[in-house]
């Protein structure tokens, strides 16, 4: 404590000015007591008397600097007005100065001796108040350490530096079994029992070791203490030496708690951190073998490294992955660990074969723990064969893509009986979902790149195709310019097709040219397909015909230019027209001759006519007259002539069936047809026995002639050619395609088919003059049916009969279209 | 002469072949026809023919004709009957080689009696001279020549 504090006090409540303004009122107050007992005392006596009081009040309540002012002003005031009332010349004299100068000297002693003691006063007065104070503070601390103590959990064993037990809360009690009265003062060894957990034996006392080593040492792990009923409970905490100033060891404090509770719930979570660390490392394996699985671009190393895959996580011996393949059927794409024997057997897996078709049937997983005690694979081929593989578990999980539709299966096998557990399945789960992924992936990889390629291949075939076929093509823009030119174009144009691009159409084709095809790439920039052949004089003096075909081309939806493929016609066109001409001399030449063969054959017919009338008026007239040779040659004469006759009349009737007369009009009943037909060949009919059945017959828009013609030929035919049977001829129809295809089937004695085509040719026939005949009828009846755009054939075997089929058009408007070619 | 007027029945023949005129004459005889017959050898003498018969006395008493003649056709005789006011009344019967279907339009249009096909042998020729004398009895009433016999 300095000594300037009580000052500074008292300057703290009295100021500067009170104090000495007190100083002046003090020595004011002294001046006028003084004046008071001059009556008493006299004017000159005692002149200070009054003086010292007020100077000893001074130094006592307001400190040394103002008594010494109120020592000066007294001074002043006794010497003024007590020493010499009468005028200052008395303060001459030495007796008043000695006098005042004591007066001086004694007031300035008392003044100091007054401040000490008020000094020494007041310091004694603090230092009790201050005492007072700490005891209370300490007091309260204690109170408050004992509640803290008492109320934490935590058990607190305080020891003097003898070990003996100085202070023990309630949570020591309770651990301990001991009391806090009962413990106080004994040893702490003896209340405080520790042991190791794990080798049961007793551990060194951490009281101890805290002595020993005098810092603060915790417990070791596996600390347990002993209670009084000899239950060991685990406890963790610290022992804390308590040390003096001096480094002296004063005791130990012990603070530890129960932390049964505690190793109970971290062992718990031990074992969930195990676990997840489990899964973890799964997740991570997966992760990573997704990673990797993304380098495969082929399926069978993707498979592979799934299977693998599969087999780490299921623990399993073997396994495979098959795919589903188009007709539903599990194929095996990759596996581990089997025999051919097995991959043989199980090569192709319909549904519900087996445990992989089961689980492709059940849409779901299936386990067999053992396949000994399968329902579903129980007296079936497969439990063998998976015997023979050493095979005892199996379990199948279905890829399902995100689609929800299984894409394959894998499966894992075990050599005994195995049930894999929950995590192993979830896992095979996150596998199966993974792959199903992959696999798309990598067939939709395979799908892009085989269309990839295959753009490639057919864009570099039609580049190939474009520069190297006779047409020529071009990309033109809508400025008339050309943009590319292929290098037949260019060559067709006598160019180089490098310099061909950005050129005007019209300077390279020359105006002619140019005015010829503009109304046709006018029309394709209107987004039109152009087609066109047209003559054009290229630079004005080479004519070429051409074929084009413009397409336009798109820069969004408006039409930036076309593509045109041009090819030379002019060869073509040259030939068309010799064709052409060809043609119509061939048409001549037919139709002289088809002229010439009616005329022929009608022309003929009046000079024969003669010929046999006369030679029957020689037979009918004169035979009396001729001799036996004479009349045979005559016989042979009449004989020949009536052939002829037969021929010419055939011949007239093929020719008159050319494809020049009109089409008919109108429609008859083919019914009626027949029945004429019949009634005509009724002599014929009779005398063979023979039965003609036909079904209804549709009306048709023919000639009635024609129509007759083709079916007396037909069934003459039969009745002709006829086996030793009676014939048996039938007429059918049935309509299809627009055509009725007709049919006249008999018992005859049939056609050897290498005939077949001959037959229909005109004047060819089989047999000899035994059967009667031209040779004409068949033909006929082919030029009758192609007059209508139909078609005769017939179908036969020596000895089986006939069937002769023809079409007739069903429709009139086709009938009168054939008819007019 | 007229058949109605009593006489041998007056025939123009327009044909060019011999050999049918020959038969033809054996036809009406075989009918038992004494007719007189008028040849023309082709199509302009039987033209001439019509033209010098103005008279409706002057015409024959029936006109058989073959279509496919030499110079002038059938046709264009069918024609010149037609328009001639003297022949208007003679029956005509034609005679060709060529089937009626062939010709049928134009003898309908025409005024043509009678159609017949040139026979293929020698018993349906030696009809035609019956059809010749049913015509004759068609137009004049009764068979003259044959009860002239």
């Amino acid at each position: 404590m300095s000594i300037s504090e009580p000052a500074k006090k008292i300057e703290r409540w009295r100021p500067a000015l009170v104090r000495y303004s007190l100083a002046v009122l003090a020595v004011a107050a002294a001046t006028l007591a003084r004046m008071a007992l001059t009556p008493l005392l006299g004017a000159t006596a005692a002149p200070f008397i009054t003086f010292v009081i007020a100077i000893l009040f001074v130094a006592w309540y307001c400190g040394l600097p103002p008594a010494a002012l109120s020592i000066l002003l007294s001074a002043m005031a006794g010497a003024y007005f007590f020493l010499s009332p009468a005028g200052l010349l008395s303060i001459a004299r030495l007796e008043n100065q000695i006098g005042l100068g004591v007066f001086v000297l004694a007031t300035l002693g008392i003044a100091l001796l007054a401040d000490s003691q008020r000094r020494a006063v007041h310091l004694a007065r603090k230092e009790a108040r201050e005492r007072k104070r700490s005891e209370a503070e300490e007091r309260e601390r204690r109170e408050r350490l004992e509640t803290v103590l008492a109320s934490i959990g935590a058990s607190v064993i305080a020891t003097d530096s003898g070990g003996r037990i100085t202070l023990m809360n309630p949570g020591a009690s309770s651990l301990t079994g001991w009391t806090q009265y009962q413990a106080r003062g004994r040893p702490a060894g003896e209340v405080f029992v520790t042991a190791n957990g794990h080798s049961g034996g007793d551990a060194e006392s951490p009281i101890a070791k805290a002595c020993r080593e005098r810092r603060i040492v915790g417990f070791s792990d596996e600390t347990q203490l002993k209670g009084k009923d000899g239950v060991g409970i685990p406890v963790d905490g610290t022992a804390a030496p308590m040390l003096d100033e001096s480094g002296r060891l004063s005791g130990v404090v012990l603070a530890f708690r129960d932390v049964s509770a505690w190793k109970e719930s971290e062992h718990q979570l031990g074992r969930v951190r195990d676990q997840l660390e489990l899964e973890l490392a799964a997740t991570r394996g997966l992760h990573d073998l997704g990673t990797r699985l993304l380098l495969h671009h082929d399926l069978p190393s993707l498979l592979n490294e799934v299977l693998a895959a599969a087999k780490r996580i299921a623990g399993a011996d073997m396994g495979t992955i098959q795919l589903l393949d188009a007709d539903g059927a599990l194929r095996i794409h990759a596996q581990d660990g089997f025999t051919s024997e097995f991959l043989d057997f199980f090569s192709k897996v319909s549904q519900e074969e087996a445990v992989c078709g089961t689980a492709l049937a059940r849409g779901e997983r299936v386990i067999v723990r053992d396949i000994e005690e399968c329902d579903f694979l129980a007296t079936t081929a497969a439990l063998d064969i998976l015997r023979r593989a050493g095979v005892r578990a199996v379990q199948s999980t279905p890829i399902v893509n995100r689609a929800g539709t299984p894409i394959g299966m894998f499966s894992t096998h075990y050599r005994t009986p195995t049930e894999p557990g929950e995590r192993e399945l979830r896992l095979l789960d996150l596998l199966a979902r993974q792959a199903a992924d992959l696999i798309e992936r990598v067939r939709d990889e395979e799908a892009l790149r085989k269309s990839r390629e295959e753009l490639g291949r057919s864009q570099q075939q039609l580049l190939l195709v474009t520069e190297n076929m006779a047409a020529a093509v071009t990309r033109c823009s809508r400025d008339f310019r050309y943009v590319w030119v292929s290098k037949g174009c260019a060559a067709w144009l006598w160019r180089d097709p490098e310099g061909m691009a950005g050129l005007p159409i019209r300077d390279v084709l020359g105006p002619e040219a140019y005015e010829t095809i503009l109304p046709y790439m006018e029309r394709v920039l209107t987004g039109e397909r152009v087609e066109y052949t047209a003559q054009v004089n290229y630079f004005g003096t080479r004519k070429r015909w051409i074929h084009a075909v413009y397409v336009p081309t798109y820069s969004g939806a408006e039409v930036d230019g076309w593509i045109a493929v041009i090819s030379d016609v002019t060869d073509a066109k040259d030939s068309e027209r010799q064709l052409q001409e060809a043609n119509a001399s061939l048409a001549r030449a037919n139709q002289d001759l088809e002229r010439f063969a009616f005329v022929a054959s009608h022309d003929l017919q009046e000079p024969l006519l003669i010929i046999t009338a006369y030679s029957q008026l020689l037979q009918r007239n004169y035979a009396s007259r001729l001799d036996g040779d004479a009349a045979i040659f005559l016989e042979n004469i009449v004989d020949g002539t009536r052939r002829m006759r037969d021929l010419l009349a055939d011949l007239l009737t093929y020719t008159q069936l050319g494809p020049h007369t009109e089409a008919p009009t109108e429609t008859v009943d083919l019914n009626l047809i027949l029945e004429d037909v019949k009634s005509n060949l009724r002599a014929l009919i009779a005398e063979t026995d023979a039965i003609v059945t036909a079904e209804p017959l549709p009306p048709l828009r023919v000639y009635p002639a024609h129509c007759a013609s083709l079916l007396q030929n037909l069934i003459g035919n039969a009745l002709r050619y006829r086996s030793d049977q009676n014939p048996r001829i039938h007429v059918s129809v049935k309509q299809a395609d627009g055509v009725y295809q007709f049919a006249v089937a008999d018992n005859g004695m049939g056609i050897d088919p290498k005939y077949h085509d001959q037959i229909f040719e005109v004047f060819q026939r089989l047999h000899g003059s035994e059967t009667p005949g031209t040779g004409a009828g068949l033909a006929i009846c082919k030029r009758v049916v192609e007059r209508y755009g139909g078609r005769i054939w017939v179908e036969s075997a020596e000895g089986r009969g006939a069937t002769f089929f023809f079409t007739l058009p069903a429709s009139a408007a086709s009938a009168a279209g054939a008819a007019g070619r | 002469m007229r058949a109605s007027t009593g006489g041998r029945a007056r025939l123009l023949v327009v044909e060019d072949n011999a050999g049918d005129v020959g038969l033809l004459r054996m036809a009406l005889q075989h009918a038992r026809l004494d007719c007189e017959l008028i040849i023309a050898e082709d199509g302009a003498k039987a033209l001439d023919y019509i033209r010098s018969r103005g008279v409706p006395l002057d015409a024959p008493d029936l006109a058989i004709i073959d279509l496919n003649l030499p110079k002038h056709d059938g046709f264009e005789l069918l024609e010149a009957i037609q328009r001639s006011s003297a022949w208007a009344d003679v029956p005509v019967l034609v005679f060709s080689s060529s089937p009626y279907a062939d010709n049928r339009k134009k003898l309908d249009f025409l005024r043509a009696v009678r159609f017949r096909a040139k026979p293929p042998d020698l018993d349906e020729y030696l009809e035609i001279g019956l059809v010749v004398r049913e015509m004759l009895a068609e137009w004049y009433g009764l068979d003259r020549a044959a009860e002239g016999r």
